[in-house]
């Protein structure tokens, strides 16, 4: 980080590679559409490294990064229905032998091979899920992304959803507890 | 129905976050009370599913990194700044440039006039002393640096009689009160010339300059 804040480019791509699963990780569940976290991340990657001054403490950037890439996720999500996207696979071209997954928005950096066949209660339990997500309060959702599923330290997302660690455990608490209301005759 | 507080403990402890003062004391609810364990079953149900349903597709990280690195130097190289300086060069474009652009003009121009009135005044110190008679009351030192007329043939002639108009080309009386200083460099001829009465219309010879 101090490489970073003292002009070092190259150290960035030390986060890029150190944040980049996480960042698009979070995206991917707010959005639920590769093609559109993947924009997201590199916008939120582009934000953090041109504010980077203004980051307090240096140490809490995973935090602030994850901060950066809900905001942007979910303006994203709200603009959603008007905007024009463009596709970073378009942008970058199709690259000869690989393949151009489809599964939830496709994207060139998918692997095929990685990617599981669902059945079709899977599916459904997917969608659900998705849906009920969606029906929580916004801090609710980005605790139950970020920490349960993103696995993230409460700490890390206290700082991203800037407020404290019990506050980060009750808004799972809540959210949690509203999914498996919604969920119970899926569960 | 458990209480809103049991159930604040059985979630953290589903996530493994629950204190470690507080762990001996759920388990031993748990072992107890059914409806505790099956609201613990309910809730790693659905963390199971959440982390099963929602699971990011695998991706080309390698690639991905490469791409954002390019992004990012995109950028760096659109404003060339490190990160630290480009926040505060965000700060001086929005309120600096305005004002450091109107110092600059103000100094450009102080400075221009001060060197053009240094240089006026240092040439009338310094020049020599060439006396144009207009008059013969009237005996004035010319900078060298401007255009000098250099009179010459007849002296003029003495007035006949009383002077009919009298001009005077000088700083008005407030500039000269107020020590202008920039009303000597612009009205430096001669600042008083007396037409006199005569026949004559030497006055009005094109090669002088009144």
């Amino acid at each position: 980080m101090q490489d970073v804040l003292a002009g070092k480019r190259r150290a960035f791509d030390e986060l890029i590679r150190r944040y980049q699963r996480q960042a698009v990780a979070v995206s991917y569940r707010l959005l639920g559409n590769s093609q559109d976290s993947l924009e997201v991340t590199q916008d939120a990657f582009l934000k953090a490294f041109t504010s980077l001054g203004t980051l307090q403490k240096p140490e809490a950037f995973g935090g602030w990064l994850m901060r950066i890439v809900s905001n942007l996720s979910l303006n994203y999500r709200r603009s959603r229905k008007t905007r024009q996207s463009v596709p970073l696979a378009e942008v970058l071209g199709p690259q000869t032998g690989e393949t151009t997954e489809a599964h939830g928005g496709g994207s060139e950096w998918m692997s095929s091979s990685a990617d599981p066949v669902r059945g079709l209660e899977g599916k459904e339990l997917g969608a659900k899920l998705k849906e009920a997500l969606a029906q929580l309060p916004e801090k609710q959702r980005l605790a139950i992304v970020m920490f349960t599923i993103d696995e993230m330290p409460q700490k890390q997302v206290a700082e991203a959803l800037n407020c404290s660690v019990e506050a980060v455990k009750w808004h799972v608490f809540q959210g949690r507890k509203k999914l498996k209301e919604i969920l119970k005759e899926h569960l | 129905m458990l209480n809103e507080q049991l159930e604040f403990q059985v979630s953290q402890y589903a996530d493994g976050t629950l204190p470690a003062a507080e762990v001996a004391a759920l388990e031993a609810v748990l072992a107890s009370d059914v409806g505790a364990r099956e609201l613990l079953a309910e809730y790693r149900s659905v963390d199971a599913a959440l982390k099963r349903e929602m699971s990011v597709p695998a991706m080309n990280w390698d690639r991905l990194a490469a791409h954002l690195s390019d992004a990012v130097a995109a950028e760096n190289d659109v404003a060339p700044a490190s990160p630290r300086t480009l926040a505060f060069s965000g700060w001086w474009a929005r309120t600096g440039v305005r004002t450091s652009a109107a110092i600059a003009a103000m100094v450009l121009v102080a400075v221009g006039t001060f060197a053009i009135l240094s240089r006026d005044r240092g040439t009338r110190q310094d020049a020599p002393v060439d006396s144009v008679v207009v008059n013969s009351q009237a005996q004035t030192a010319l900078p060298t640096a401007v255009a000098i007329i250099d009179i010459t043939g007849p002296a003029p002639e003495a007035a006949a009689g009383p002077a009919v108009a009298e001009i005077t080309i000088d700083a008005t009386p407030l500039a000269k009160q107020m020590h202008y200083g920039a009303a000597e460099t612009i009205v430096y001829r001669a600042p008083r010339v007396v037409i006199a009465s005569g026949g004559s219309g030497r006055q009005d010879v094109p090669s002088l300059p009144y």
